[in-house]
């Protein structure tokens, strides 16, 4: 039940729900983006069980 | 990988921990809510790097450990009748019920299957029309957008073979727990992170206030940790006591708008029994009675089933941050990986099973591996 990272790198339409296309480490996942209908192709995002539920801001550790 | 080999550096890790002796002056103890950072800790030895005035408490924050007992055995119940496809998170197959775990169940013809999200057990119910079809759904609110998403789904698909146990729990109500106990020795708490993703913080600023404890929104990684230690540390040397957000990074105050929304709408909140704590008000989530039709504990006629806790295992203590896993008599004996006398031996997640895995009580930090 951990949080997953990756790239969005697709978003698409299926059955009338906006999915991403999401590469973690060296495969896809694909998880409904309707949590996180902001959200662009090339953004860093969380998933949790199955679905898109976080956009990670990049920023720097030392600076916070 | 980018943007998480940043939060592993061993040299950064040094720096933080300076910064937390420099600042130091008198004991305090710390208590991280969630069972993955309870895991980076002792993973990654962070105890060792701290002063010798910090002392950390491991909290309950892993939900397989904090599901009753007598949930695990409804859950067997209905995984164990013929007409029904029991789908579930990893984690919970090996957590041991009254008399045995949902695998044993497997292993003798049920129909239990292992699913990365409750989404797959929708997909499974539409692929299986004449069966009913369960998705134990457990977890913090990290999970429930997940969950409530399914329940939708099955809804809007028209599908009257899905059905979710709902056994859902909420961290504040265990935080307040902990907090107004008499025995209560935490002065800081570093909050889950990745519940905050979705809820956001405002919920934990009168808690701050109320017990003049600061909380920090704190991330997973190494970094993340230190540095929300350090930031609460301050706090307590200042006489501060407010919510500080160290994981802006993926939390905004708000937390995910959008999800909570969809919560509401699936769920309210109840009481719920946390495994070797006892029943908390208002700390968990039901389905709401517009979706009482996906309720598994109502259509299989499980709600009656209660059990008792083994008097061997001390999880209600060590959940507490009261005492520690190698200060339980079983811990390593009678209670192991392999032989589980309770759930935080089970999930990767919980504190026992990370002492045992990593920790060892050696006082070694192993940062420079992580990187
Ligand atoms: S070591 Fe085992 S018996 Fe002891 S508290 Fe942990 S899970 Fe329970």
């Amino acid at each position: 039940m951990n949080l997953i990272s990756g790239e969005l790198v697709e978003i698409y339409i299926a059955e009338g729900t906006t999915m991403g296309k999401v590469r973690v480490g060296g495969a896809f996942m694909r998880v409904p983006l309707t949590f996180l209908m902001e959200t662009k192709v090339g953004d860093k995002i969380l998933m949790e069980s199955g679905v898109a539920i976080s956009k990670v801001e990049v920023e720097n550790l030392q600076e916070q | 990988m980018k943007y998480i080999d940043e939060y592993r550096d061993g040299h950064t890790a040094r720096v933080l921990s300076e910064r937390i002796r420099d600042i130091v002056t008198r004991p305090w103890t710390l208590m991280e809510i969630c069972g993955g950072q309870t895991h980076t800790i002792v993973k990654s030895g962070l105890e060792s790097l701290l002063p010798k005035e910090i002392t950390l408490a491991h909290g309950p924050g892993c939900p397989v450990c904090v599901t009753p007992l007598e949930l695990i055995d409804k859950a067997i119940a209905i995984a164990s009748r013929p007409d029904v496809i029991f789908t579930s998170f990893g984690d919970m197959l090996r957590v041991p019920g009254s008399s045995k775990d949902l695998l044993s169940v497997k292993a003798e013809g049920g129909n239990v299957r292992m699913v990365y999200s409750p989404l797959d057990a929708v997909k499974i119910a539409q692929q299986h029309p004449d069966t009913k079809v369960v998705f134990f759904a457990v977890g913090f609110e990290t999970t429930a957008p997940a969950n409530a998403m399914s329940v939708w789904q099955a809804r809007k698909l028209g599908l009257k073979n899905f059905s979710i146990l709902c056994s859902h729990v909420l961290v504040p109500p265990a935080m307040e727990i902990i907090l107004s106990s008499p025995s209560n020795m935490v002065q800081g708490f570093l909050a889950a992170g990745h519940v905050c993703t979705v809820m956001g913080y405002e919920e934990y600023i009168p808690l701050a206030e109320k017990y003049k404890t600061p909380i920090v929104v704190t991330g997973f990684e190494p970094l993340d940790i230190l540095q929300g230690m350090y930031m609460a540390v301050k706090q307590l040397e200042e006489g501060r006591y407010e919510v500080e957000n160290q994981y802006s990074r993926s939390v905004k105050r708000e937390g995910n708008v959008a999800a909570r929304k969809l919560l509401a709408e699936v769920f309210e909140t109840t009481n719920r029994k946390w495994r070797g704590v006892g029943e908390i008000p208002n700390s968990g989530y039901k389905l709401r009675e517009s979706f009482s039709d996906f309720d598994a504990e109502t259509i299989f006629e499980v709600a009656h089933i209660e059990t008792q806790e083994s008097p061997l295992c001390i999880a209600g203590t060590v959940l507490q941050g009261l005492k520690k896993p190698h200060e339980c008599p079983a811990f390593g004996v009678q209670c192991t990986p392999e032989h589980p006398l309770g759930a935080p031996m089970v999930s990767s997640e919980g504190a026992c099973a990370a002492y045992y895995h990593y920790g060892r009580m050696h006082a070694q930090s192993n940062l420079h591996k992580a990187v």
